[in-house]
């Protein structure tokens, strides 16, 4: 933008009508100078002409009034050749001729010495003739006509010089006149068409942006943006006018594109919005499930021990003592898991659950439990982990067999541990699945939660291990149709501290 | 826009030259002569010629002229368009009358000019005769060549050469001006010296070439024996010239010419005209215009100032200067 000058219309118009009024003024003063000298060259051309022949006209006139007095003798003629002398004597003084060439200047000399003779003569002649001595005054007169002629000769040259110089001076003056005519009529042309050009390179300059603003503006009014940009090549008001056009019509085209983009983002926002909206509403709604599916299970005790003693009330023992069971297992399920118990507790719970096992499989299932020594109940163990094993063995050892199953726990010291054996005499395993359930990894396969309780086998193993700080807690023999064996072998005491807190964060990650 | 800018320039240039050229031009014609101011001139001298457009008389106004403008001296030329001798003595009078600073004049005839140039003198107009003397006058002095030694050069150069049967004519203007009958009496006096005789004296009027060819041709027609001629002017020597050449008499016909003409020039170098005796009008006009001026100033100046008489024939032409 600011390359370039800024050259404002007004500028440019002032420039040129400046140049208009310098061309004009310049054309007047060479047709002032040029008619100045041709009118001096023509007051000069006449001037000499006109004193050439006042000069003549004086010497005739004198000439004729000396011989009217030498020839009549009237005081008259003498009186009127003494003022034309007088006359002539001062015209020659104030002579001013241009002189061109030395001849001329000779000859004008010529005539000034002349007129004194001649006067010399004519007094001479006088003289004789106011003394009657005719022969006398013939002579001098005849003296004085010869010097009139060399006179009149000599203004004839003189005039003849002037013609011929003037001639020379009249060419010159035609010649330059034509010469200056020609020079102004190419003046005047080329202003006119430098004018004209001018004109039609102005206004287009001006109204072609102007036309194209007036597009644009009609376009953009419409709505169209799409529109060209308006090319202004001088630095005027057009220019910033069509720049500033162009600027508006591109920001506007900009502030469009971006609300658009703007609109667009909005909108997909709003999608979104509406699926999180669904989303959310299926999450209340699985969350109602959830809730619905729940039922205070101080009401559900409540409720079984309120059955277990109709059913002793209706003599139903069996009833009662099997609701009973149930009642004790969902407590002590229900109970806080990261809880530590003594194995007493988990082999009265193990009892309550096999009790009701027993009532569900009937004779199909045969449980054993061997105790070695009572003293070992009292060994500290983490909640709920007898049963999720004992689970296992019922569901793979009696269940899925046609055949009666026998259930085997039995309780026993060895080398400062409490082995703990849970076999049956079910399908059993093959080894990698054995491998895969004592390995670390935990995947779905491998962790098979426990049909009561929920907990995994898996889970159980590592419970145990951190509860303990042991890692070599659990092994399993098994071997296909010929049962597992699930052998814990704990230690007396469980792990320093901070043990119970990773079983905690454990249960809570369960 | 740009282009217009500089057409714009352009035509103001065009223009400034264009004042500029119009505003000298005009100036020219005004102030041409404005250098000149012939009143600083101290005196005004009158050359009287004998004939205007003559190439020896115009030798000599351009001697007088390149004198008079060393000097500082104003002179006039005055000469009538023919050979006229009552013009020239009113030329003479009328100088008189004008009471000009001095008179350079040519003598057609010595006894009509005397008593003019004695009644200027009198009237304390000094004169000064150039190329004819009139000695019976009280001239100041004299400028030329000495006419009687100029006969006796071509006499002496035509007996250098001198052929057993030699018929000898001359070819003379009418009118006896001194410098020519000066120059006839030498010629002849030198060829009386060694006993040649001159067989004719043929006048031509107012010289003219064809004049001066028309007559040869007549002597040579009636006189075949003539085999030498002797021109006594520029303008006779090329009339005589033409007439050997028309009459195919080139060689056998010798002619001795007078005076300076590239013409005559060019037909010594055909061998035409064998031999030229040449006077120095240039040198006649400067030292008449000198000596009138010295004489002005109070010197003492030489009743006969020479300018001297040159020959040149074949062998010698193109050390012609001038």
């Amino acid at each position: 933008m600011s390359d370039k000058k800024f050259f404002s219309l007004r500028k440019k118009l002032i420039l040129f009508f400046l140049f208009l009024v310098a061309t004009m003024i310049a054309v007047s003063y060479i047709v002032y100078i040029n008619s100045l000298n041709t009118t001096n060259g023509f007051i000069v051309l006449m001037r000499n002409l006109i004193v050439l022949n006042n000069l003549s006209d004086n010497i005739n006139l004198i000439q004729q009034n000396l011989e009217e007095y030498i020839n009549i003798k009237t005081g008259e003629a003498l009186d009127k050749y003494n003022s034309y002398y007088y006359n002539l004597t001062k015209e020659i003084e104030n002579f001013s001729l241009d002189f061109t060439t030395e001849n001329e200047y000779m000859a004008f000399n010529n005539i000034k010495g002349m007129v004194v003779t001649y006067a010399e003569e004519a007094d001479k002649a006088i003289w004789a003739s106011r003394g009657r001595d005719a022969g006398k005054t013939l002579i001098h007169m005849n003296e004085c006509r010869k010097i009139y002629g060399y006179m009149e000769e000599q203004i004839k040259y003189l005039v003849f010089s002037c013609l011929s110089r003037n001639e020379l001076i009249f060419y010159t003056l035609i010649k330059n006149m034509s010469r200056v005519q020609t020079i102004i009529i190419i003046f005047i042309l080329g202003t006119g068409v430098l004018t004209m050009i001018f004109a039609v390179a102005f206004s287009r300059d001006v109204t072609r942006p102007i036309l194209e603003l007036t597009r644009s503006a009609k376009s953009v009014s419409i709505g169209n943006f799409d529109i060209q940009t308006i090319k202004s090549g001088g630095k005027d008001e057009i220019s910033i006018l069509a720049s500033a056009f162009n600027m508006m019509a591109s920001n506007i085209k900009r502030l469009i594109d971006e609300i658009k983009e703007k609109a667009e983002i909005e909108s997909k926002l709003r999608q979104r919005e509406v699926e999180n909206l669904e989303i959310s509403n299926l999450l209340k709604e699985t969350e109602l499930r959830a809730l619905q599916s729940q039922i205070n299970p101080h009401f559900l005790f409540n409720t079984l021990s309120c059955i277990a003693n109709t059913a002793l009330l209706e003599g139903a023992n069996n009833t009662c003592d099997l609701l009973e069971s149930v009642s004790d297992l969902l407590r002590y399920n229900l109970r806080q898991i990261d809880k530590e118990v003594k194995l007493q507790d988990e082999v009265r719970n193990l009892n309550t659950y096999v009790f009701i096992q027993k009532a569900r499989y009937k004779n199909r299932v045969n449980f054993e439990l061997s105790i070695e020594d009572e003293s070992l109940l009292q060994l500290p163990i983490p909640c709920l982990t007898l049963q999720p094993i004992v689970e296992n063995a019922f569901i793979h050892g009696v269940e899925k067999c046609e055949k009666p199953g026998k259930v085997f726990v039995s309780v026993y010291k060895n080398n400062n541990r409490v082995i703990i054996e849970i076999s049956d005499t079910g399908m059993g395993m093959e080894q990698e699945t054995v491998k895969k359930i004592l390995s670390d990894k935990d995947d779905e396969a491998s962790n098979i939660k426990g049909h009561t309780t929920g907990i995994g086998i898996k889970n159980v193993i590592k419970r145990l291990q951190l509860f303990y700080g042991v890692n070599d807690i659990v092994h399993i023999e098994s071997a296909i149709n010929m049962g597992t064996k699930v052998i814990l072998s704990l230690p007396f005491e469980k792990a320093s501290v901070n043990n119970p807190v990773n079983s905690n964060e454990l249960c809570k990650r369960m | 826009m740009k282009k217009l800018v500089i057409s714009i320039i352009i035509f103001i240039i065009l223009l400034a030259v264009c004042a500029v050229y119009l505003t000298f031009t005009g100036r020219e014609i005004n102030h041409a002569n404005e250098e000149m101011n012939y009143d600083d001139y101290k005196y005004h001298f009158v050359i009287i010629t004998q004939q205007k457009n003559d190439i020896f008389w115009n030798k000599v106004e351009e001697g007088a002229r390149a004198a008079a403008k060393d000097l500082k001296v104003a002179i006039q030329c005055i000469s009538s368009e023919h050979v006229d001798i009552q013009h020239e003595i009113d030329s003479l009078e009328l100088a008189i009358a004008s009471r000009v600073d001095g008179i350079i004049t040519h003598v057609p005839e010595e006894d009509k000019l005397v008593p003019i140039i004695d009644k200027a003198v009198e009237r304390d107009i000094p004169v000064i005769t150039i190329d004819t003397d009139a000695p019976k006058s009280k001239r100041i002095s004299y400028v030329g060549a000495n006419n009687y030694a100029t006969g006796e050069k071509a006499a002496n150069e035509l007996l250098k050469e001198m052929p057993e049967d030699a018929v000898i004519a001359i070819i003379a203007e009418n009118n006896k001006s001194s410098r020519q009958n000066m120059m006839i009496q030498g010629f002849i006096d030198k060829l009386a010296e060694e006993k040649v005789e001159i067989k004719k004296i043929i006048d031509v009027y107012n010289p003219d070439t064809m004049e001066a060819m028309d007559k040869t041709q007549l002597l040579i027609n009636s006189d075949p024996d003539v085999n030498i001629l002797f021109c006594t002017n520029s303008v006779s020597t090329i009339g005589a010239a033409r007439a050997i050449v028309d009459l195919n008499l080139v060689g056998k016909i010798k002619i001795i010419g007078f005076g300076d003409h590239p013409e005559i020039r060019r037909l010594v170098e055909k061998k035409v005209i064998s031999t030229i005796v040449v006077q120095d009008p240039y040198l006649m006009g400067k030292l008449a215009v000198q000596n009138m001026n010295d004489y002005k100033n109070g010197k003492q100046i030489s009743e006969f100032i020479n300018t001297g008489v040159k020959v040149f024939s074949w062998e010698n032409i193109n050390a012609f200067e001038q």
